[in-house]
């Protein structure tokens, strides 16, 4: 009854947007008004609110941050511009009969973090001031100073996420999860890009140097997003194209140093050798004309490798153009191909010899490798179009194409056979319809398709298939009302439906609710619910082999669930003018049902993916962050305490670090010097997998994990000059703590490398 | 806002104090201890020598129990549990020894050992116990140096306080 009680007031939220969205506004006139609003640093401002209380018009500013108020009488008007988070415009207008008026206007930010616009937490444009869920962004000069090349570096100083392994670990909803499954969902322009076969994600094939803002979303997202969305999002906004053509190239050089323990290298020639790693990436982006952009950027990348069997080379290449056919509809397409030849390093031959992979029994005479090699390549073909219907209603629709192929290599370096290879393809669109029905209700509503097709000999099942597809489908609708200046709330509901496997289907409704309240200009209130869901990937289900570890499948898995809640405060504050202040608070807790965890068990002498157990994990996390205003002094600092408790089991959940603290500072020591370093800390797991060291010696071993980064860049042309160059020195793990950040897998030691970076 | 970069660099400094003070994360294990080790020793002699008819065999003998009756030492010796050094030389100032193939393990009674009568099995008595770190000697697969004094005016009591 509740639920009915729900979709009933959703619909009624919905109505108005419609009967609105539809009906065309008063004609009194042929003059009209249309213009750009900036921010002050001269960003388009999207959401914006435009109002001619003489008319009783107004429009709201689109992605570009541009609006068009149309049918307007000859007259003088008062235009009222308003945002939260900028300080309000009024300007005098006065409009000719039959004319059409440009105009441009420029908000300036109440105090300069909060005019921060972030798209994840209500697939548009906000000011993230106003979103009423936990979000954090990566800004790229951050992914530029920290030279970060791969998601997990671009991600693990990010409050309350840990990356452990191959997982994105956000306020501990992932533990260690051996590869497969993600509990965080990733995206790119909103778009979910998880690995057809596995379900993970690729730290590796995405355009950092062409990134925006990462988004990171850290409550169940599943409302808007879907399945997998259970810990949370991570949203990778690709850039706009330059006004102004740019060309980056950048430069990298780097040394792994040998451990200092003999007992390590004793083993392995090459563990007394500085290890190098080298790359060179490269993008241009451009605006040619005013209806067409493009940028692309790439990637060619060596590294040896720290660890013996561990070689990584590949080349990738990223591209986007946008044709804006008209002033009310645009085409996107973002691609990207990449090719890899890896060697795989999956654990280690025990703590007396971390640096080489180990060989385990795995019955009988037959023993499995703790590395192997392959060849994968992977496509991706992102679509997007965008049709303005009219003020008030937006339509999307988006592609979607994901292709990986991996093939294994031999000992010998020769590539296996084909029935060895493994492919997978994960395709589907969806249709997204953003509704202005009145100045203060914006509705979100929408349908997505996806499907996934994979062909591996490590997948077969009890079922003897294979070949495997994984169909889902959803329909989702979102309402935002903005009751007054200070109050908006967000309802939103999500059923997805999804083949288990060939004969049936199971689905799943999930509802989200959040308020934000601002309680002065300074300090903003939220609370937020939401439900989450996860399907495990076709990887958990069915992989059964036993080249690398004995895994055996299980088609009856059912999915994972979520319920999160949270409430927090976030004050902005302009110390003495000079510095922007930025705390937040925030208590969660989070109730997961039918957690998947690998299990030992003895009869088949394998591990398996099962519904293992229900888990709370709560806690609390405190970020403060101080920037200068001229934005060349900055310090970040969070705490988190999590509480992560597994209630079948009575005791911790594996793989759960209680205490993260994470603390970064950057300093323009002088106009073209600049410092920075990163801290985090980790506490030691009170829990870990005791079942993976029956196979692989001192695999229980996680000690905490410290981790300082140091870096140094200099400006060595800038201003008037052609190319803007720039060299710096970055030394990770400064201080060469050996720690772990997956079961049996030593983390990288200390490692310097310098880059050099032209733009022009 | 010159003033202030030195301001920023001090807490960035302060905040990255805790990298300094951590733990030594992960490390090889420590090698696996031999299952034997040995002690080499030297012994000094003060006060005169006993005359030759109780002066038969001196020798080192350690012992990780302390025995209350000479009989629990001939039990273990007639088993085979008790290693004892080489004779020593009579009549010298100072004599060193050596016992190999000890198990680990800890010795509390480590002595030297005087046959003073003609009977093997029952005519023995200390004349010296090691008596430096508490009297105990830790053997963990290693050769430990150790240094005993024999006072022929003071004998040790027996059995062993």
């Amino acid at each position: 009854m509740k639920k009915l009680h729900f979709f009933t007031l959703l619909f009624l939220l919905f109505c108005p947007a419609i009967t609105k969205g539809f009906s065309v506004f008063p004609q009194s006139g042929n003059a009209a008004i249309e213009g750009v609003v900036r921010d002050a640093a001269g960003e388009p401002l999207p959401g914006v609110h435009i109002f001619i209380s003489e008319a009783g018009r107004g429009a709201v500013t689109g992605r570009e941050g541009t609006f068009r108020i149309a049918d307007l009488p000859a007259s003088n008007y008062r235009i009222r511009i308003s945002m939260v988070g900028f300080e309000t415009l009024h300007q005098e207008i006065s409009l000719q009969e039959g004319e059409t008026k440009r105009v441009g206007f420029t908000l300036s930010p109440i105090t300069l973090q909060s005019g921060e616009l972030v798209v994840t937490a209500s697939r548009r444009s906000q000011l993230i001031g106003k979103v009423s869920v936990s979000m954090s962004t990566v800004t790229p000069e951050e992914i530029r100073s920290r030279n970060a090349v791969s998601l997990n570096q671009a991600l693990e100083h990010v409050p309350g996420v840990q990356i452990l392994g191959n997982s994105v670990n956000i306020r501990g909803s992932s533990g260690f999860t051996y590869g497969v499954g993600s509990r965080v969902l990733l995206l790119v322009d909103g778009v979910p890009l998880m690995g057809p076969d596995q379900g993970g994600m690729d730290f590796d094939g995405l355009p950092l140097t062409q990134t925006r803002q990462i988004e990171v979303l850290k409550s169940p997202g599943s409302a808007l997003y879907g399945g997998g969305a259970l810990g949370g999002v991570v949203n990778l906004i690709t850039n706009d194209y330059a006004e102004i053509p740019e060309t980056t190239l950048r430069l990298i050089g780097g040394l792994y140093q040998p451990v200092r323990f003999g007992e390590w290298k004793q083993n392995w020639d090459g563990a007394s050798d500085y290890r190098p790693f080298s790359g060179l990436l490269f993008g241009r982006s451009q605006k040619v004309t005013q209806r067409f952009g493009y940028w692309f950027s790439g990637r060619l990348q060596h590294n040896e490798g720290y660890l013996q069997d561990n070689r990584t080379r590949g080349a990738e290449f990223y591209s986007k153009f946008g044709w804006e056919f008209s002033n009310s509809s645009e085409f996107s397409l973002y691609s990207s191909v990449r090719r890899n030849r890896n060697q795989q390093f999956l654990y280690w031959n025990g703590l007396a010899d971390v640096l080489r992979p180990g060989q385990i029994q795995t019955g009988g005479n037959e023993s499995a490798s703790g590395s192997n090699e392959g060849l994968s390549d992977r496509i991706t073909l992102l679509p997007v179009y965008t049709h303005q219907i009219n003020d008030a209603i937006r339509l999307t629709a988006r592609g979607r194409l994901f292709g990986v192929a991996f093939r294994p290599i031999d000992s010998e370096g020769n590539v296996r056979p084909s029935d060895k290879h493994n492919v997978g393809v994960r395709y589907g669109g969806e249709l997204q319809a953003d509704i202005y029905a009145t100045e203060q209700l914006f509705v979100t509503a929408g349908a997505t398709f996806d499907e996934n097709y994979i062909r591996a000999d490590v997948y077969i099942g009890t079922d003897s298939l294979t070949v495997r597809n994984q169909p889902e489908g959803s329909l989702f609708l979102q309402a935002e009302m903005e009751w007054t200046r200070r109050l908006t709330t967000t309802g939103g509901i999500r059923y997805d439906a999804y083949q288990v496997h060939t004969l049936s289907t199971a689905s799943q409704i999930s509802p989200k609710f959040s308020s934000s309240l601002l309680l002065t200009e300074q300090l903003i209130a939220r609370a937020s619910f939401g439900k989450g869901f996860r399907v495990p990937s076709v990887a958990e289900r069915f992989f059964s082999n036993s080249d690398f570890f004995p895994l055996e499948s299980n088609l009856g898995l059912k999915p994972e669930t979520s319920t999160g809640y949270e409430a927090g405060l976030t004050w902005l504050y302009l110390l003495a003018n000079r510095f922007s202040l930025k705390a937040e608070i925030t208590g969660f807790w989070n109730e997961y049902k039918n957690l998947v965890e690998p299990t030992f068990f003895q009869e088949s002498g394998s591990f398996r993916f099962i519904n293992l157990t229900s888990a709370r994990i709560r806690g609390a996390e405190m970020a403060l962050s101080l920037s200068s205003v001229d934005q060349r002094h900055h310090l970040n600092g969070a705490y988190t305490h999590l509480d992560a408790f597994d209630k079948m089991l009575n005791r911790p959940l594996a793989y759960r670090s209680s205490h993260l603290v994470q603390l970064s500072g950057r300093t323009g020591v002088t106009p073209k010097l600049e410092l920075g370093a990163d801290f985090r800390w980790s506490s030691a797991p009170e829990q870990v997998d005791t079942d993976f060291s029956l196979f692989v010696p001192d695999a229980e071993l996680f000690p905490a994990i410290y981790v300082t980064d140091l870096r140094v860049r200099y400006q060595i042309t800038s201003g008037n000059n052609a190319v803007n160059l720039n060299a710096s020195l970055l030394i990770r793990n400064l201080f060469d703590y050996y720690y772990v950040e997956r079961p049996a897998i030593f983390a990288p030691p200390r490692n310097a490398q310098i880059v050099f970076e032209a733009r022009f | 806002m010159k003033k202030f970069r030195y301001f920023f660099l001090f807490l960035a400094t302060v905040a990255l104090l805790p990298a300094w003070g951590c733990e030594s994360g992960l490390e090889p294990p420590p090698p696996e201890p031999e299952p034997v080790g040995a002690i080499q020793g030297t012994v000094t002699y003060s006060g005169n020598w006993p005359p030759g008819s109780q002066l038969r065999q001196l020798f080192f003998v350690p012992l990780d129990f302390k025995p209350s009756t000479l009989l629990e030492i001939l039990t273990e010796f007639n088993q085979g549990n008790l290693k004892a050094s080489e004779p020593l030389s009579l009549n010298v100032d100072s004599d060193t020894f050596f016992v190999g193939d000890l198990d680990n393990g800890t010795y509390v009674y480590n002595i030297i050992a005087n046959q003073f009568g003609p009977n093997l099995f029952t005519d023995w008595r200390p004349v010296g116990v090691y008596e430096e770190n508490g009297g105990i000697i830790e053997i963990l697969g290693d050769t430990v140096q150790i240094s005993i004094h024999v006072d022929f005016s003071n004998f040790p009591p027996f059995p062993p306080e």
